[in-house]
């Protein structure tokens, strides 16, 4: 029996900004010029900082919870972040992981190119004890195992965490 | 509100290998077990997991119960990906703009 997927891969997007990779660069790491394109945020551009987006298009409160994973100044800046799912369908919430490259660009700009993957769902099952008392708690990664379209269930790598 | 858990995660290869068999073919719990060195109240602790995880889904035949992986369960990763997917071109046309309010 084959079942179709869903579209599970990383969010990848590319550009080229006519502008230098410092000037990028601000635009992703200062917080105003952040929160003028992105979010509202508390961005510190420092390996291991903490900081949120502010979702004011959500219920107020709203926030996406993320962690800087690599900075390289005018080069690659990596965070993960964690947001709220749609508790209805069952998903508490969702992980994922954003890295933003620039390069230099033949016409003297900057090439910009986003990758948004790592995509973890937690499901509303790990509040949820399977036997009481101990609770246990599934929390379900994948990712594709290649950049090719995945065509079956197995062909994503599916990951299933117990946490004590 | 939002939450944000923290987990203490433990990588558990058999409720996966589990998942991935079930996503190629359906089996009872039995067909299960064959292949796996655990026992059959651990399949089925694994199966329950799935289950609760609206990942696997199961059909009743006689006196075996069926299992099989749930497509649908994926669903609302897919949606919230899609959305992303969306917003992202949206979101550098902003970043366009504020990069041509900052050059000189």
């Amino acid at each position: 029996m084959k079942h179709t997927p869903p579209a599970t891969e990383p969010i990848v997007f590319e550009c080229d900004l006519p502008h230098s990779p410092a000037l990028v660069w601000r635009a992703l790491t200062d917080r105003d010029l952040l929160g003028a394109w992105l979010l509202p945020n508390d961005m510190r551009p420092e390996v291991g900082a903490r900081f949120s987006f502010e979702r004011a298009d959500q219920q107020p409160g709203y926030s996406i919870d993320c962690e800087v994973l690599e900075v390289e100044p005018n080069r690659t800046l990596r965070w993960r972040q964690t947001e709220a799912g749609d508790p209805e369908s069952g998903w508490r919430s969702v992980t994922s992981v954003v890295t933003i490259e620039l390069t230099d660009n033949a016409a003297g700009g900057t090439h910009l190119r986003l990758v948004h993957g790592e995509f973890t769902l937690v499901s509303a099952a790990l509040y949820e004890p399977l036997t009481a008392p101990k609770a246990s708690a599934t929390v379900i990664r994948w990712r594709s195992l290649s950049s090719t379209k995945a065509r079956n269930l197995g062909d994503i790598v599916c990951q299933l965490r117990r946490a004590a | 509100m939002l939450e944000s858990p923290i987990f203490r995660a433990l990588a558990d290869p058999t409720r996966r290998a589990v998942f991935e068999r079930l996503s190629r073919q359906e089996m009872n719990v039995s067909e299960l077990k064959s292949g796996f060195g655990v026992s059959q109240p651990a399949i089925s602790q694994h199966l329950t997991a799935l289950k609760n995880a609206g990942l696997v889904c199961e059909r009743r035949e006689g006196r075996y119960i069926y299992y099989r992986s749930d497509p649908q369960g994926l669903a609302p990763l897919a949606d919230w990906v899609q959305r992303h997917r969306e917003l992202w071109p949206e979101r550098i046309e902003k970043l366009k703009r504020v990069l041509k309010e900052l050059e000189p």
